[in-house]
């Protein structure tokens, strides 16, 4: 190989670690601002009776004013739509789906519903465990 | 939700640095077995008050409400701390960090490194996981500090939390360093934990036997009272240092009028009520104090000087002597009735160190430790860190290695005592115990470290170690070995239980002018050792910080060595060498 084919060589590997990089970032960035908020109260909801209205308030909050006040929905589709190009996992699109799903929840929810408020503490848990795996996978990327 | 607290322990207490509500929320609903450290001065728990919505005051949201919080709750066990801080940028510690993004989102970091500069030793819990903590940075400045514990999956489980911050709290229950008690391995010390714990679980009173320095006060304090699991305070009187006229008004209490200038006061028996009570150097009680001591012992009550009605009071008596208490008695210097309630069948004894010299390696690191745990020594530990271009964010930690010194340390300052250092240490006799022990160690290291910092000051900034290169030299200026001539001058003159020596006259012109200030003290020695710095704070002054002037004239004989004498009294007495002074 030439000289010039090594400095090709390097810069690709270069750009490609860089790509790894910022991907931990956005996906570790999602693992904090929509996993770990929208879990906390459903992680906490007792496992069968009534809910406590204190953990009831928690978790409308968890889900519909995640970050800065709005739904991890639209927190997600701030860092989302990089991270899917840079990576094309498929878990972001089932992630998606999952916030949508939660997202219809929303009035029963507000209006005391304890079934559907138990759905939602499962598509919540589900959403954080999907995000955190992801997190990890493109973490433990970045380091190869 | 949370783990079980037992009736008779004093509650945790918890603070909470979080941008937002998140935390305080959840540990209100769900974790209501602690106390909260807030920053607002009514009673009671925040779940509680009428004033809880919309309240800022239950936790710290940046640094600086964090120093305003630990400052009005020094008791705090436990900081509970977010990493991601949405803040504007005047509300976030200055960094070097150009991108605010990063610096908001590892904001949690940089407060864990402020914290572990005023308090190194409080345990932290991180409420992040390894997998929000992308950079590599923050995740390895966690790595190397035992007091940061992440929280991971735990962070929004409340049971899980709690478990974590039980076993964060029982870790450093165990940690000497940590205020826990240096038991050692030796045969002795194991049968004296466990006969200390059972009794201590009694409502018997106990007694402790020892000569002074053995840990005699530290035992009833760290292990005793904390095993009562009684839920009142651990109060102790020294009765050496109390003139006798006032030992029946210091532990029973007065009533308004009692005698001349007497106002109605509570005495050490009321204040310890459901606690314990440690009487140290129970042998100086006059008879009559004697006979007081017997009645509250009999029947559980006592009565305040001037009153007629006797106060029932709960309290765990742990009586300490350094006397040999039956010769007492057989003289009739000290009452048999007394000595039959203290409980002498069941006494305690703990053993000098000489006769437990194994252990002092183990005490020597756990000392080592201890000095770096926290306060000034900290600070100049962390000053050689970063002098030196060992420091990123990782918390200022020193190690003490016998012998030889680690290959490759990583983290730290490893200090090497020599082996024939360490030899040199196990034949001294110990008059002054494990106290002095701990008081040798400390002038040894904080000396060593002292010279090692003037050392690296002295070099120009371009030949210092760098965190991104240099990593030989780097591991060079982790280890700091202590000299073995220091350690053997410290043997020879560390333990000055009287006074300070008085100056030779005509070596020097010496005169103490007036103007020294004395406070009152616990103890005499206390008294005088506060003189004592002044005094050396004032030749420091005085003399330009030349210790061959000091040695001069304070003491005759050769003057380099005399020079040296003065230097480590100087560093025993906590005073340190300023930076631009002339050291001799």
């Amino acid at each position: 190989m030439s000289e010039r084919d090594d400095a090709a060589a390097v810069s690709e590997s270069d750009n490609a670690q860089a790509v790894r990089a910022r991907a931990a970032e956005l996906a570790a960035t999602l693992a904090h601002d929509v996993g770990k908020y929208i879990a906390r109260a459903a992680r906490n909801l007792p496992p069968s009776g009534a809910i406590p209205p204190a953990l009831s308030a928690m978790l409308v909050a968890d889900v519909f004013a995640t970050h800065a006040g709005r739904p991890a929905l639209t927190r997600f589709d701030e860092l989302a739509p990089e991270l899917l190009t840079l990576t094309g996992d498929a878990r972001l699109e089932t992630v998606r789906a999952l916030l949508i799903r939660a997202a219809a929840h929303e009035r029963a929810v507000r209006d005391g519903d304890a079934k559907r408020s138990r759905e939602l503490a499962a598509l919540a848990l589900e959403i954080e465990s999907l995000l955190r795996a992801l997190s990890r996978d493109l973490r433990a990327g970045a380091r190869r | 939700m949370s783990a079980p607290i037992s009736a008779g322990q004093r509650r945790p207490k918890l603070l909470i640095v979080d941008d937002g509500d998140r935390y305080v929320e959840l540990a209100h609903a769900l974790l209501r077995d602690y106390d909260y450290a807030t920053r607002c001065t009514l009673p009671g728990p925040c779940w509680t008050c009428p004033q809880r919505p919309g309240c800022t005051l239950t936790h710290a949201h940046d640094a600086r409400e964090t120093d305003e919080a630990l400052a009005r709750h020094p008791d705090v066990d436990v900081v509970l701390l977010d990493v991601a801080f949405e803040l504007p940028e005047a509300r976030l510690l200055p960094s070097s960090e150009p991108d605010l993004e990063r610096r908001k989102r590892l904001q949690g970091i940089a407060i864990l490194a402020h914290l572990r500069r005023a308090r190194g030793d409080l345990p932290v819990v991180l409420m992040t996981s390894e997998e929000e903590l992308a950079f590599e940075d923050a995740a390895e400045a966690l790595a190397v500090d035992e007091f940061a514990t992440l929280a991971g999956e735990a962070a929004f489980d409340a049971r899980a939390l709690s478990l974590l911050v039980e076993r964060v709290l029982a870790r450093r229950r165990e940690a000497p360093e940590a205020g826990g008690y240096a038991w050692g391995s030796t045969p002795a010390m194991g049968r004296l934990r466990r006969d200390a714990t059972m009794l201590a679980r009694t409502s018997l009173p106990m007694l402790l036997l020892g000569e002074t320095g053995t840990g005699k006060s530290a035992l009833a304090e760290r292990v005793l009272h904390p095993a009562t699991e009684r839920r009142g305070p651990f109060i102790a009187v020294d009765l050496a240092a109390l003139p006798e006229t006032l030992v029946g008004a210091e532990l029973f209490g007065t009533a308004r009028g009692a005698f001349s200038g007497a106002v109605e006061r509570a005495g050490r028996f009321e204040r310890a009520d459901g606690g314990t009570l440690l009487l140290d150097e129970i042998g100086n009680l006059s008879p009559e104090q004697q006979r007081m001591l017997l009645l509250v012992l009999q029947d559980g009550r006592i009565t305040r000087l001037g009153e007629s009605v006797p106060r029932p009071v709960d309290v765990k008596v742990v009586a300490a002597t350094n006397a040999d208490l039956e010769s007492a008695v057989r003289k009739g210097a000290f009452r048999a009735d007394l000595y039959a309630r203290l409980n002498p069948a069941a006494k305690l004894r703990l053993p000098p160190l000489r006769e437990r010299i194994a252990d002092l390696p183990e005490l020597a690191r756990a000392f080592v430790r201890k000095t770096f745990a926290a306060g000034v020594d900290r600070e100049l530990l962390a000053r050689y860190l970063d002098t030196a271009g060992l420091r990123a964010a990782s918390a200022p930690h020193a190690e003490l290695a016998i012998g030889r010194a680690p290959a490759a340390p990583t983290r730290g300052v490893v200090f090497v005592l020599a082996r024939p250092s360490l030899v040199a240490l196990e034949a001294h006799s110990w008059p002054g115990n494990v106290r002095e022990l701990e008081l040798l160690l400390k002038t040894a290291v904080v000396s060593a470290l002292s010279d090692a910092l003037t050392a690296v000051e002295g070099r120009p900034e371009s030949s210092r170690p760098d965190t991104r290169r240099a990593a030989g030299t780097q591991q060079e200026a982790r280890i700091v070995p202590i000299p073995a001539k220091l350690v053997r001058e410290l043997v020879a003159a560390s333990w000055t239980p009287d006074a300070p020596r008085a100056p030779k006259r005509g070596a020097e012109n010496f005169e103490v002018r007036p103007g020294f200030e004395v406070r009152p003290g616990a103890t005499p020695h206390e008294v005088a050792v506060a003189l004592e710095r002044q005094l050396y704070e004032r030749l420091y002054a005085e003399t330009d910080g030349d210790f061959t002037r000091m040695a001069r004239r304070l003491l005759s004989g050769d003057a380099a060595t005399n020079a040296r004498r003065v230097r480590l009294r100087f560093n025993q007495l906590g005073l340190r060498v300023k930076k631009r002074a002339v050291e001799k």
